[in-house]
């Protein structure tokens, strides 16, 4: 139990760095656009604090006595929420700065819409990984163990499809490959729930 | 992550997950499937349960367990399964103890 307590504990530490790196990041590279590209200043600015407010509101709530991330558990959740924020935001961000340095030629905001692209593939891709972990009947966890490896397979195609088709056709392509793993994962779950119910095992003897 | 690899380097855990695909089962008819002794099995039940690829609910006097792998890990376990790693665990040394009195006896 205490091995347990710790380890819960260690996680919440290191989501809670992760958080902190991360939106650490974020502000450097927000001060770095707002002298770079001070038209959009507020939009670098509003990307800046986002993270120091979402941080600052739970404690703020959690002060006026509100039932907010009061458990282990909720605090690394919320702490890996926040550094997954903050890491979509890096990414985009980065993707800004590397086409303003002119690292990498692409055509006008090319760079950051893959990079968004990629960010939605990737976020698919980690949901669906945990989609088969959620309890519940036989039946039901044969579902969800379908649904989570189509969408995992759906999500790398998305973010494949961002990578590397023309940007005229990407985004088309890229929905309907979505979609259709969604009209998949419909129709195998219709199917599964329409079945009629297989006897309980009885007892030998 | 760590804990993963450790519950899926074990062939009698792979197994345990592989008879737990088609359903959830209880302790004791998982346990009816391997020559090990009950405490061996409690042990890999409880590193299993350690890594969160297993679920247990208690019903009456038997404990069920159901599978709960994410697709990483499923993919991960298919890896393991396709090149046979294998581990040596203290458990490995506890199932050979455990496993020796009834090769004995049926001999």
């Amino acid at each position: 139990m205490k091995h347990q307590d710790e380890m819960k504990a260690g996680d919440e530490n290191h989501a809670r760095n992760w958080a902190i790196a991360s939106g650490t990041l974020v502000f450097l590279l927000g001060a770095l656009l707002c002298w770079l590209i001070p038209e959009r200043s507020f939009a670098w600015v509003l990307a800046m604090l986002t993270l120091p407010a979402a941080w600052l509101s739970q404690h703020v709530l959690k002060k006026l006595g509100m039932n907010v991330a009061r458990a282990s558990t909720d605090r690394r959740t919320l702490a890996r929420a926040m550094a997954a924020a903050g890491l979509i935001m890096t990414v985009s961000m980065a993707a800004v700065l590397i086409q303003k340095l002119g690292w990498i030629e692409a055509g006008t905001g090319e760079l950051s819409k893959r990079a968004w692209g990629l960010i939605i593939g990737a976020m698919v891709i980690a949901y669906a990984n945990v989609i088969p972990k959620i309890p519940g009947s036989a039946r039901l966890q044969a579902a969800l163990r379908f649904s989570g490896w189509v969408l995992v397979l759906a999500g790398m195609t998305f973010s494949a499809i961002w990578l590397l088709v023309p940007l005229n056709y990407a985004s088309t392509l890229a929905t309907w490959v979505l979609l259709s793993g969604l009209v998949v994962i419909l129709a195998r779950v219709s199917w599964c729930y329409l079945q009629p119910r297989s006897a309980p095992p009885t007892a030998p003897g | 992550m760590n804990q993963v690899f450790k519950a899926l380097s074990d062939p009698t855990r792979r197994r345990v997950l592989q008879l737990l695909r088609k359903g959830p089962m209880s302790a004791g008819a998982l346990s009816d499937q391997f020559e090990v002794s009950k405490p061996t099995m409690s042990a890999h039940f409880s590193v299993l349960r350690e890594a969160d690829l297993i679920d247990s609910t208690k019903q009456g006097t038997s404990i069920v367990y159901r599978l709960k792998l994410s697709v990483l890990e499923d993919s991960l376990l298919g890896f393991a399964q396709l090149f046979g790693i294998k581990s040596h665990s203290p458990i490995h040394r506890l199932e050979g103890e455990a496993e020796s009195p009834r090769k004995k006896d049926k001999r």
